[in-house]
């Protein structure tokens, strides 16, 4: 290799991984492919709560909400693209109607949903162990237009 | 490139000559293979949400790189229209038809399609060595089936890198740990693995739920094997196929019990590996 070759290459290996130290530190993903790598890097209380966001659509004439799959097939997202961006989603409940919209659209045959209901569920722990039945709590609505 | 190797040798440098290691040409040539046959999977399977992504412009959460240049949140023609581009270079690439300019091209679609499944909220990090990998096989150039005996430097820079990518994967994510919780002894006394068996868990996994002892061990495992993994780029051998191995058993436990199959990753093992050995003799010899 010609003495360019080499330099181009060291230096640009170099470079990504200061970028990446940096991802690390700032902790952000916002330089990916170089970002941090922070899945399942949180530390969780044994006798804390686990929380799963959760979506609900009330349909016409049905006397209760019906859960729906929280994934891209079913409403045009997955569940952890919201659970990253859940404030921006809980303070602008409008984005609710996108996932609306997309369910209508990969549901032609269904009817169209009344009402979006972004939800929780939380699962009290104690030692490890999950106790009583998981508390079910609402995020945001929405009235589908 | 074997009339280089002398230019290299000239600088003498230690830590240059670890970082482009002289290595069969062969070796890029299958790895290619692996690596664009598993872009084709990607995008239509475990990345495919770019399509559905179409429906949702309004939860678009570009990238700083997408911001950057610009990148408008996808449309469904759009994703389709790309979809069909990433596979047909992939395919090109895979069969070696134009390798430079279906090489790059690869690169810059895959890394599009990248920004609009990474774009919407949610950023996986099994992806770092894959995208790593279809960045840095282009500038290998020329390489076939048939260069088991010629030795190449940008080869062994290409393959250093998407493997210093993979044991960061692992190694980085310690660091993580110990940033995001404080102390390490936190996360890994902790109740991540219940955590994440409670969301997502495989039914037959739930009796461990019952087994809190054992996750916290499981805990402990993970975080000093991920801490030691650059060691990996030591080894060599036996050893070397071991800690491979080790590794993919690691992903296939995680896979049955939690549905976390880190593939992109997993296909970056094969970096280690001294690939060219699967070429069959009568292709090795015709020159």
């Amino acid at each position: 290799m010609t003495t360019w070759s080499i330099v181009w290459r060291l230096g640009a290996t170099v470079m990504a991984l200061v970028i990446l130290t940096c991802g690390q530190f700032l902790n952000t993903n916002d330089f990916f492919p170089l970002g941090s790598l922070t899945q399942y890097a949180t530390a969780k209380d044994l006798n804390g709560t686990v929380n799963a966001t959760c979506i609900e659509a009330q349909f016409p004439g049905e006397d209760e909400p019906r859960r729906l799959g929280f994934n891209t097939d079913t409403v045009g997202i997955e569940r952890g693209d919201i659970e990253s961006q859940l404030d921006r989603v809980i303070a602008n409940p409008e984005l609710l109607q996108t996932m609306a919209d997309s369910f209508e659209r990969l549901h032609p045959d269904e009817p169209k949903p009344e009402q979006m209901i972004l939800c929780r569920t939380v699962t009290q722990l104690e030692n490890g162990r999950s106790v009583g039945e998981p508390e079910h709590k609402i995020l945001a609505t929405w009235e589908v237009k | 490139m074997s009339s280089s190797t002398t230019a290299e040798a000239e600088i003498g440098n230690p830590i240059i000559a670890w970082f482009t290691p002289q290595i069969s040409l062969a070796r890029v040539a299958v790895f290619r293979v692996i690596v664009y046959i598993f872009v084709i999977i990607d995008v239509l399977t475990i990345s495919a949400d770019v399509i559905p992504h179409g429906w949702t412009p309004d939860l678009y959460q570009p990238l700083w790189l997408a911001r950057f240049l610009h990148i408008p949140p996808v449309s469904v023609l759009g994703a389709q229209v790309l979809l069909a581009a990433i596979i047909v270079f992939a395919l090109m690439a895979a069969a070696g038809v134009l390798q430079r300019i279906s090489g790059w091209m690869v690169a810059i679609t895959f890394g599009l399609w990248m920004f609009y499944t990474q774009g919407y909220g949610y950023v996986a990090h099994d992806h770092m060595a894959l995208v790593i990998a279809v960045v840095v096989l282009p500038t290998v150039g020329v390489a076939r089936f048939r260069d088991v005996g010629t030795t190449s430097a940008k080869a062994g820079w290409a393959l250093r890198v998407v493997q210093i990518s993979v044991v960061l994967t692992y190694f980085y994510s310690v660091v993580m740990k110990w940033i995001a919780s404080g102390n390490i002894t936190h996360w890994a006394n902790g109740a991540v693995i219940i955590w994440a068996l409670m969301r997502r868990g495989a039914e037959w996994s739930k009796p461990f739920l019952e087994m809190p002892g054992l996750l916290i061990a499981g805990q402990w495992a993970t975080l000093v094997f991920e801490f030691l993994s650059p060691i990996v780029l030591f080894l060599k051998g036996k050893w070397l196929y071991g800690a491979v191995i080790f590794f993919m058993l690691f992903h296939l436990m995680t896979y049955i019990a939690l549905g976390i199959h880190f593939l992109p990753t997993v296909i970056c093992w094969a970096a280690f590996l001294p690939l060219e050995k699967l070429i069959p003799k009568r292709f090795a010899a015709t020159r």
